[in-house]
């Protein structure tokens, strides 16, 4: 596909999501390096499992929907997960693919990607409806949270409404303008939003891994723990 | 959004320390445990958390309470910490009380909600951090500060006194040498093999289990002893209330008498919240490398006794029976598979729960809400009705459970919900299935 776009949005494609990139993972440092600053105080009792091979399974578990009760018990929830997530992986993809490697957006793969955006649009949307009819997610939700899920979903919308363009040979067109104005938006605005919690799953994830391993309960099957850092 | 009141509940314990409450003393108590306190997995959980609500099939006060979002483990969260951590510096008392209310009697720190979040995200720690902003702003339900208070004083939870103790042991070795002739209760015994502990209740109101363990004892030759001194109760509200320092000091006695008496092991009798405070709530708050002395559950122990020959089954149990997992000892220590093969060996017809293992409900008295006393009963009960349909669907007729909390809550849910089924220890299965030679009957 080609890519032949005017100097104006080349600068907003490019230079200006590089920055805005930067200034996401320097946030990620900062908000990191300052959780790690507590302490991280570990447990002392004699070990029953192993607390490596917890924290791997305990990482690996979002694909794993069976070792969770929430997603063994509702199968439907972790497909729409998936289905969400990788429309959440390609959309922000495309604003990469589109300017550093046209040529991989053969037409088979845009329309890939759209299809995933056009489902998550839709998912988006029975999210937002989740949050304002279920009570308890009604109960807890921030105005961060429909914030952050009504712009997810605008995205996908506006990122298929710009793909649907660029596939019938117009790369330079509003949708896209917009497209790519809102992944800069998102850019800078995700590290002080719930939406961050991508890069902070590990850190809950290895912490319960590492306690529910060493005390026998995941990996079972496991005989002897492979390391204790004590 | 239309919800029904939360009953008002009236607990000395809560309605006079509120009086006393000032916004200053609260935020300074607030800022000391957010700033001084807290791990990094408190931020951790607190930056995660995407509010997606999946934690609330977890609990069974949220499925009790149909489906009330306020007793949702997020939402219990939502109502206090997120609260307390927004306003920092403009808390109200009659808020806090609310925060102890919550925290300390709709909550059993069971951890179950753990195994839902996406995330990991440990519910049951973050509300321990309310219950220690409420105890160390003296907002204790009353019946729970009264055995932190006894603990405290005494070193046990119920103000047994030393007396009282040594004179238990000894009307209970009476009783057991009744049964079995080499039955003993060898006190301050040192170099032992088993240093046995027992959780303050027993010599209290349920004596007999400890004459029990004298038979088994005696039965699998066992060199054990007990201490007569402080330390010998294993249990420790302490740690639920919020009160860390004496928890601490709680488990500083019970590993001391057990390495005063060069006992080579700990076994801590049928309790899971003991077990909980000993191996790892309780060393962690200490700081200790490891706890100095090895230190195992009953199930364990039992196990090891079966398992080894030790104690011989001479016929199997035959009533239907059915099992309460405790949380702390098989969702937290990963003991459930052991003691299935305990029941496997002593029981004919067992069924087991549904959800089991990791998976299994709170009996709902864990947590240290069943300590909570009389006032919150109704609303404790009220709050298990899963683990009451639960049991039911397992038509059995007995429930085993290794555990004290577990035992009384589901008494209290047997006859709240009219089950007709009664609970009993491990040991009391043991006593009635294992062989005793002849030679040492009585
Ligand atoms: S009672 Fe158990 S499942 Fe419910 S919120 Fe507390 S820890 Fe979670
Ligand atoms: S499941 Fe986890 S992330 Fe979701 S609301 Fe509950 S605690 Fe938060």
């Amino acid at each position: 596909m080609e890519n032949h776009v005017s100097y104006a949005l080349h600068i907003l494609e490019e230079p200006v999501q590089y920055l805005a990139l930067a200034f996401m993972a320097l946030m990620y440092i900062i908000k990191i390096s300052q959780m790690l600053k507590k302490p991280i105080p570990p447990e002392k009792a004699e070990l029953k499992g192993d607390r490596v091979a917890g924290a791997f399974d305990s990482l690996l578990n979002v694909l794993k929907p069976w070792s969770m009760e929430s997603t063994r018990n509702n199968p439907y929830f972790y497909i729409e997960f998936l289905i969400f997530h990788i429309g959440v992986a390609l959309t922000i993809g495309a604003t990469f693919f589109i300017p550093l490697f046209p040529s991989l957006m053969t037409l088979t793969v845009s329309k890939i990607f759209m299809i995933f955006m056009g489902l998550a649009f839709l998912i988006g949307l029975r999210r937002i409806y989740r949050r304002l009819t279920v009570p308890e997610i009604r109960i807890i939700s921030s105005p961060d949270d429909f914030f952050a899920i009504t712009l997810m979903t605008v995205f996908f919308a506006v990122g298929f409404g710009a793909m649907s363009l660029w596939i019938k040979g117009s790369p330079d067109t509003g949708w896209m303008w917009i497209f790519f104005l809102m992944t800069t938006f998102f850019l800078l605005y995700v590290p002080f939003s719930k939406i961050s919690h991508y890069v902070l799953y590990p850190f809950g994830r290895i912490n319960f891994g590492r306690i529910f391993g060493g005390r026998g309960v995941l990996n079972k099957n496991v005989k002897a723990p492979s390391w204790n850092p004590k | 959004m239309g919800l029904p009141a939360i009953p008002i509940v009236n607990d000395p314990g809560l309605d006079e320390a509120v009086k006393d409450l000032t916004p200053e003393k609260i935020s300074n108590v607030v800022n000391r445990i957010i700033d001084s306190e807290t791990a990094a997995r408190f931020k951790v959980y607190m930056k995660t958390c995407v509010h997606c609500g999946l934690c609330s099939d977890a609990c069974h006060w949220f499925l009790s309470n149909d489906r009330d979002p306020r007793f949702s483990p997020v939402g219990k969260v939502k109502q206090t910490l997120w609260e307390i951590i927004k306003r920092k510096d403009s808390l109200d008392p009659a808020f806090l009380k609310e925060c102890s209310r919550i925290a300390h009697t709709e909550c059993n720190v069971c951890r179950r909600c753990s195994m839902y979040c996406p995330f990991g995200i440990d519910i049951a720690y973050l509300l321990m951090v309310v219950r220690r902003i409420c105890s160390e702003l003296e907002m204790v339900p009353q019946f729970l500060q009264d055995t932190v208070n006894s603990h405290s004083v005494t070193m046990n939870q119920m103000w047994v006194k030393q007396d009282e103790w040594i004179d238990t042991l000894q009307w209970q070795e009476e009783e057991a040498k009744g049964e079995i002739k080499t039955a003993r209760i060898p006190l301050d015994k040192e170099g032992a093999d088993v240093f046995y502990s027992v959780i303050a209740p027993e010599p209290k109101i349920l004596a007999q289990l400890i004459g029990n363990i004298a038979q088994i004892m005696a039965v699998a030759k066992v060199d054990w002893t007990m201490p007569s001194f402080d330390g010998w109760d294993n249990s420790n509200m302490a740690m639920f209330s919020g009160d860390f320092e004496t928890m601490g000091r709680v488990e500083r006695y019970h590993h001391e008498a057990a390495q005063k008496l060069k006992a080579r092991r700990i076994v801590m009798g049928e309790c899971g919240h003991a077990f909980r405070g000993a191996a790892y709530d309780g060393p962690r708050w200490l700081g200790w490398r490891q706890p100095p002395i090895p230190l195992i559950h009953a199930v364990d122990f039992y196990h090891e006794l079966i398992t080894t020959g030790r104690i011989k089954i001479a016929r199997k149990f035959k009533t239907p029976v059915t099992v309460q997992e405790p949380c702390n000892i098989v969702r937290g220590r990963g003991l459930g598979q052991k003691l299935r093969e305990i029941i496997a060996a002593t029981c004919e017809d067992f069924t087991p729960p549904d959800p089991d293992f990791e998976h299994n409900y709170c009996c709902g008295a864990g947590g240290g809400v069943i300590n909570c006393g009389p006032p919150w009963k109704t609303s404790r009960v009220k709050g298990n009705r899963v683990k009451a349909e639960q049991l039911a669907d397992t038509k059995a007729q007995i429930i085993i459970t290794p555990c004290h909390n577990c035992h009384s809550g589901i008494e209290d849910i047997i006859s709240g919900y009219k089950l007709g089924m009664h609970v009993k220890f491990f040991s009391e299965i043991l006593m009635e299935v294992m062989e005793i030679p002849d030679e040492m009957r009585a």
